[in-house]
């Protein structure tokens, strides 16, 4: 903790000091006191806008972890889904989701609901993808074990394959937990008429750079604390992993 | 219903409790069919403890996983009182030589996982597990998870959940081979007084000449390619085997007549 102040004193220390040497103009880098002068001005605005995006980013997490999981169990559990609808999962992965956000907008409006789709589209992938890899990544030896016991395939399925799946799919949790703030902004930028992407996209046109400077700290903020309450979840259910045990 | 003692007076009546008629087990790979074990004849009498000992690669193991039912031979008949071996059965349990606990349960959970896993009851068996938690020393680790113990003590953790099954047979799939010296004598000694309360047939996999002359009844000397089995050696040395055991001149005598025999089979030179 003491460390992280240290490493973002230093970062802003640094921008300082490259402003008060360079002296570039303030719409090309404003210095740290024009941003929080800026924030302190419209603070409400800020708040009030950030509260949509928040919003889009957990409600699109969150929907993707409650979709992304079971549906990777049913993958797993069924091998004729397994072979016919995973290679599809695949291929529209490969698809830019940017590409679709357009699309969206076409189909749904300039509502939240496009916006949070969009969110989810992202941030869905990774969550599947390694909850299927974590499911089916079982030691042979232990199946082998389980066999030896004369277990039934639910039991190992949920005693086994599942706790196995955790440490993965909360790897994955946490690399959807960046891309939610992508598709969120995103989102904005495309499909909406508030939140952060939207002031981005506003202060951009009016050369307001010290807005979109102190926007875009408050989602790397947001995106922090989010990061971290995933990974305080992570330790407290799987605490017996390698990655968390002291 | 005392069990005959297991050992050479027995053998003359005692008939066949696991049979193995010229077992063959091949297995595909990439580059062609290999043959792990060729024609293995043997025969394994109730209560008998059995050590099946060669140098790597010679399908000790297979045959072991054989008498578990996890793999169907090839050619031949291995068949377990009368019957044929076509999945695990009910009496039998197995202890592999990586102790596979889950790392998500306690020691408790784990000894009790066979239960859990079967879709049934823990809760009458806990007393037990309890029981031979404290039999091997790990009384107070109940509720620790895996990581926090030892290797010995991980292995004795899953010699535990395959005796919390009372099986009748006992499969070793070299279960002290990656424990140290003193840990492994140990394990042999822990061991052998849980089998005195309780007899069972038990197969050991090894290839540890002492270590299968202390546990064995007899010991069954297997060649590399071709696979075969070379020699069956009744162990005559009084039970229950005690630390004094290794000391008797029997011991000696059936160390050196296994070992003379690799020496021979060229599996160790000078």
């Amino acid at each position: 903790m003491l460390w992280g102040v240290a490493s973002m004193l230093l970062a802003i220390g640094l921008w300082a000091l490259v402003v008060l040497t360079i002296e570039p103009p303030s719409y090309v880098l404003p210095a740290p006191w024009d941003v929080i002068l800026r924030a302190w001005k419209d603070w409400a605005l800020i708040l009030s806008q950030g509260t949509s995006t928040v919003g889009e980013i957990v409600a699109g997490l969150v929907l993707s972890a409650v979709i992304a999981v079971p549906f990777g169990v049913f993958i797993v559990a069924i091998p004729v889904v397994d072979k016919l609808v995973y290679p599809i999962l695949i291929a529209f992965n490969s698809i830019p989701k940017v590409a679709l956000a357009p699309l969206f907008v076409v189909w749904f409006g300039y509502g939240i609901f496009p916006r949070v789709l969009i969110t989810v589209s992202i941030a869905f992938f990774p969550v599947l993808v390694s909850t299927v890899t974590g499911l089916k990544s079982v030691d042979p030896d232990i199946l082998r074990l389980a066999r030896s016991m004369r277990a039934q395939s639910r039991q190992v399925f949920l005693r086994v394959r599942l706790p196995n799946a955790l440490p993965s799919a909360f790897a994955g949790l946490k690399v959807a937990t960046s891309l939610a703030v992508i598709g969120a902004i995103i989102g904005e930028f495309v499909a909406s008429d508030r939140g952060w992407g939207y002031m981005l996209v506003q202060a951009s046109g009016s050369l307001d750079t010290p807005l979109m400077f102190a926007v875009v700290i408050c989602l790397a903020v947001v995106a922090s604390l989010l990061f971290y309450a995933v990974d305080v979840a992570e330790r407290s259910v799987i605490s017996w992993h390698a990655s968390h045990r002291q | 219903m005392a069990l005959p003692a297991a050992g050479r007076a027995s053998r003359d009546w005692n008939p066949a409790f696991i049979s193995l008629e010229q077992i063959g087990k091949t297995f595909a790979t990439d580059d062609g069919e290999v043959t792990a074990i060729e024609a293995a004849t043997l025969s394994i009498r109730q209560g008998e403890t059995v050590a099946l000992i060669g140098p790597s690669g010679c399908g000790k193991s297979t045959l072991l996983m054989l008498m578990a039912g996890l793999l169907s031979p090839t050619t031949g008949h291995l068949t377990i009182e009368g019957q044929a071996v076509t999945s695990p059965r009910k009496d039998l349990a197995v202890v592999f030589q990586r102790d596979l606990l889950f790392d998500w349960k306690t020691v408790l959970g784990n000894v009790l996982s066979p239960f859990e896993l079967r879709g049934e009851p823990r809760s009458l068996h806990v007393q037990r597990a309890r029981e031979l938690l404290a039999h091997v020393g790990l009384q107070g680790f109940e509720d620790r998870r895996p990581y926090e113990l030892s290797g010995g003590m991980r292995q004795r953790v899953a010699l535990c959940r395959a005796l919390i099954q009372d099986p009748s047979i006992l499969l070793l799939d070299e279960p002290f081979a990656a424990l140290d010296a003193l840990t492994r004598e140990q394990m042999q000694l822990d061991l052998q007084r849980l089998s005195a309360e309780q007899p069972r047939t038990t197969v050991l996999v090894t290839h540890d000449i002492v270590e299968a002359v202390f546990m064995s009844d007899v010991v069954v000397v297997m060649t590399a390619r071709p696979s075969r089995i070379r020699r069956t050696i009744v162990i005559d040395l009084p039970r229950p085997r005690t630390v004094h055991t290794r000391n008797l001149p029997g011991f000696g005598d059936h160390v050196a007549e296994i070992h003379r025999l690799f020496t021979e089979l060229g599996v160790i030179h000078g």
